[in-house]
C-alpha cells in the first residue's frame, strides 16, 4: 500500500537527481573548458574552424528566419494596432520584440538544431569511436581540445549572429510595414528612435552569449558520455537539442527577470 | 622521449619490472570482466596477450593506460601509478606510452598524414615543416604506407587504417608500446614486416612492448613473455617456447583451437 503510494515520489526523486546529476556534470565540463581556454597550449585553430563553422556557417539560415519573423510580427502587430488606429507603433514594437526576445531565443534555437546536435554527433563520434582515448593517449587534454574551441566560439558567435538577426529582422519589418502595408517612413523609424534604447539590445546580447555558453555546455556534455555505437550517438544528439532547447527557453525566464527586474531594475 | 633508457638491469636473470598490474578488478554492470589480473611486464621485452576474444583483453590494456578507471586493483609504471593520480600527472606518464587501438582510433576529420603528425605537434618540440613532413613520411614508409598521407580514413582499407594508427603510436619513438591486434586484418606478407618491426623495435632500441594477438606464430616468433587471460585472470605467464608444452588443458584447448570450459563461475581450471 504504502510502496504504492512512494513510487511516484521515488519516481519524482529520480529525476530531480537526474537532473541535478547532469546540472553538475554539464557545469563541471563548462568550468573546466573555460579555465582549459585560456591555459597553453593555444590551438588557435581549432578555436577558428569553430567560429567559422558555428558563426559564419549560421548567417544564411539566421538571415532568413530573422527577415521572415521580423516580417511576420509586422504583419500581426499592425492587425492589433489598427484597431486602435496607432499603426505607426508597429515598428517600434517589432524593434523591441525583436531585440529583447525574439533574436536572441531563436538565434539560440536555431544554432541549437545546426550546430549544437553536430558538436553533439561529433564528440559523441570520437568518444565511440575510441578517439576521445586516443587524445588521452597522446596526452591532449580531451576537454581543452574539443570542449573548449566550441565553448569559446559559441559565447562569441551568438552575439554577432543574434545582431544579424536584428537587424535583417528589421530589414524584414520596414519591407512589410512601410513598402507592403503603408506605414509612414519616418514615423516607422521616429518611433524606433524613440521607444528603442542600446539597453534593449545589450539585453538581447548578454542573453544570446548565455545561450551559447548553454549549447556548447550541454552539447559537448552530451557527446562526451555517450556509450553504445551509432544508436548512442542517435541518443546523445536527440538529447543535446532538446536539453539545450529546453535550457534556453527556461533560462531566458531567469534572465530576464534577473537582468529587468534585478539588475537594470529602476532605470 | 627524454627519459634515458636504461638496460642495466637486463643482462641478468632477474626481470626489471616496468609496468606492474596488481589485483585489477573490473566490472560493467553484472558482466564481471576482470577478476584480479596481477601481470608483471619486463622492461625492454615483447610481452604477448593472449585469450579469447571477449575475454578482457583489450580492457586490461586500457587499464594501463588509466583509459578505465578498475573497481579495485593498480596499474604501476616504474612504481607511480596510473590509476591513482592527478589528470595531469597521468598526462605527463603518458607521454611515455605509444597506443594501437584495436580499431585504429584514427581522427576521421583529419588526412592519414595529419594522424601521424598529430602527436609530434602535440609534443611541443620544435621542428619546421620540413622536419615534421619528413618524419611522418618516414614512419608511413616504416609500415608500407608511403604516398598515402593525402588520404583520410574513410577512404583507406582496414589493414590501411591500422597501419596509420601504427605509424602514430611510434610517431614519438615511445619508451612503452602498446598493441590492440597489430596485424589482425593484415595480408600474410605486412603481418611478417609488421612482427619483424615490432621485434626490432623492442632488440634495438630496447622498448617494451606489449601485443595483444591472436595470431600464434607471431607469439612464437616474437614473445619473451606470452600472458595468456582466461576467466578474468592471468592463468598463464611463461615463456613461448614452455607454452606449447604447457600442462594446463585450457592452454592446450586454446592453442588447438579446442572449445574449453567456461570459467565464468571464476573457478579456474588448474594445471
Ligand atoms: N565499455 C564497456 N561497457 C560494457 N562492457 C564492455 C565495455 N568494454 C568491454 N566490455 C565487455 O568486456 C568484455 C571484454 O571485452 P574486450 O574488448 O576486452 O575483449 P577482447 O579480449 O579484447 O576481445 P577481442 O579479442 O575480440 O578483441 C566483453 O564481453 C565486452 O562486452
Ligand atoms: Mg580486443
Amino acid at each position: 500500500m504504502i510502496g504504492a503510494l512512494l513510487r511516484p515520489v521515488e519516481a519524482l526523486g529520480a529525476a530531480i537527481l537526474g537532473f541535478l546529476t547532469l546540472l553538475g556534470g554539464v557545469t563541471r565540463m563548462a568550468i573546466e573548458g573555460w579555465i582549459m581556454a585560456v591555459a597553453p597550449p593555444y590551438r588557435l585553430g581549432l578555436f577558428f574552424k569553430q567560429m567559422d563553422f558555428v558563426g559564419v556557417g549560421s548567417i544564411v539560415i539566421i538571415s532568413i528566419t530573422g527577415f521572415f519573423t521580423g516580417a511576420v510580427f509586422t504583419l500581426q502587430s499592425n492587425l492589433a494596432f489598427r484597431n486602435f488606429g496607432a499603426e505607426g507603433f508597429t515598428g517600434a514594437t517589432v524593434a523591441l520584440a525583436l531585440t529583447r526576445e525574439l533574436s536572441p531565443v531563436l538565434t539560440g534555437l536555431m544554432v541549437t538544431g545546426r550546430a549544437g546536435s553536430a558538436m553533439a554527433a561529433e564528440i559523441g563520434t570520437m568518444r565511440v569511436t575510441e578517439q576521445i582515448d586516443a587524445l588521452e593517449v597522446m596526452a591532449v587534454n580531451p576537454v581543452q581540445y574539443l570542449v573548449s574551441p566550441r565553448l569559446v566560439a559559441s559565447v562569441i558567435m551568438l552575439p554577432a549572429l543574434t545582431m544579424t538577426y536584428n537587424v535583417i529582422g528589421m530589414a524584414g519589418a520596414w519591407l512589410v510595414g512601410v513598402g507592403y502595408l503603408g506605414i509612414d517612413d519616418s514615423v516607422f523609424w521616429t518611433r524606433i528612435w524613440l521607444y528603442v534604447d542600446p539597453d534593449d539590445i545589450i539585453v538581447g546580447l548578454i542573453k544570446a552569449a548565455c545561450f551559447g555558453f548553454v549549447i556548447a555546455a550541454v552539447s559537448c556534455h552530451r557527446g562526451f558520455h555517450a556509450g553504445g555505437g551509432a544508436e548512442g550517438v542517435g541518443q546523445a544528439t536527440t538529447r543535446a537539442v532538446v536539453i539545450s532547447s529546453v535550457s534556453i527557453l527556461i533560462s531566458d525566464y531567469f534572465i530576464t527577470s534577473l537582468l529587468e527586474y534585478g539588475l537594470l531594475a529602476g532605470g | 622521449m627524454a627519459e634515458a633508457r636504461n638496460p642495466a638491469g637486463l643482462a641478468g636473470p632477474e626481470e626489471d619490472t616496468i609496468i606492474k598490474m596488481v589485483g585489477l578488478k573490473k566490472s560493467f554492470g553484472p558482466h564481471t570482466v576482470l577478476r584480479g589480473v596481477d601481470l608483471d611486464v619486463p622492461r625492454g621485452r615483447v610481452t604477448c596477450i593472449i585469450g579469447r576474444s571477449g575475454e578482457g583483453k583489450s580492457v586490461l590494456i586500457k587499464h594501463v593506460l588509466g583509459l578505465i578507471e578498475p573497481d579495485a586493483g593498480d596499474v604501476l609504471v616504474d612504481g607511480e601509478s596510473m590509476i591513482h593520480c592527478s589528470q595531469r600527472e597521468r598526462r605527463r606518464r603518458l607521454r611515455r606510452f605509444g597506443m594501437l587501438f584495436q580499431n585504429g582510433a584514427l581522427f576521421d576529420s583529419m588526412s592519414a598524414f595529419d594522424n601521424v603528425a598529430f602527436p609530434l605537434r602535440e609534443s611541443g618540440q620544435k621542428m619546421s615543416r620540413k622536419e615534421l613532413a619528413e618524419r611522418v613520411e618516414a614512419k608511413l614508409e616504416q609500415v608500407g604506407l608511403q604516398g598515402v598521407g593525402a588520404k583520410y580514413p574513410g577512404q583507406l582499407s582496414g589493414g590501411q587504417r591500422k597501419r596509420v594508427g601504427l605509424a602514430r603510436a611510434i610517431a614519438l619513438d615511445p619508451e612503452i608500446l602498446l598493441y590492440d591486434e597489430p596485424t589482425t586484418g593484415l595480408d600474410p606478407v605486412r603481418t611478417h614486416a609488421v612482427d619483424e618491426m615490432i621485434l626490432n623495435t623492442a632488440r634495438d632500441l630496447n622498448i617494451t612492448s606489449v601485443v595483444i594477438t591472436h595470431d600464434m606464430q607471431a607469439v612464437h616468433e616474437i614473445a619473451d613473455v606470452v600472458a595468456m587471460l582466461y576467466g578474468g585472470v592471468i592463468h598463464v605467464r611463461c615463456d613461448a617456447a614452455t607454452l606449447r608444452d604447457h600442462p594446463s588443458e585450457v592452454v592446450q584447448s586454446f592453442l588447438h583451437g579446442r572449445p574449453m570450459a567456461d570459467a565464468s563461475t571464476g573457478q579456474l581450471v588448474q594445471d
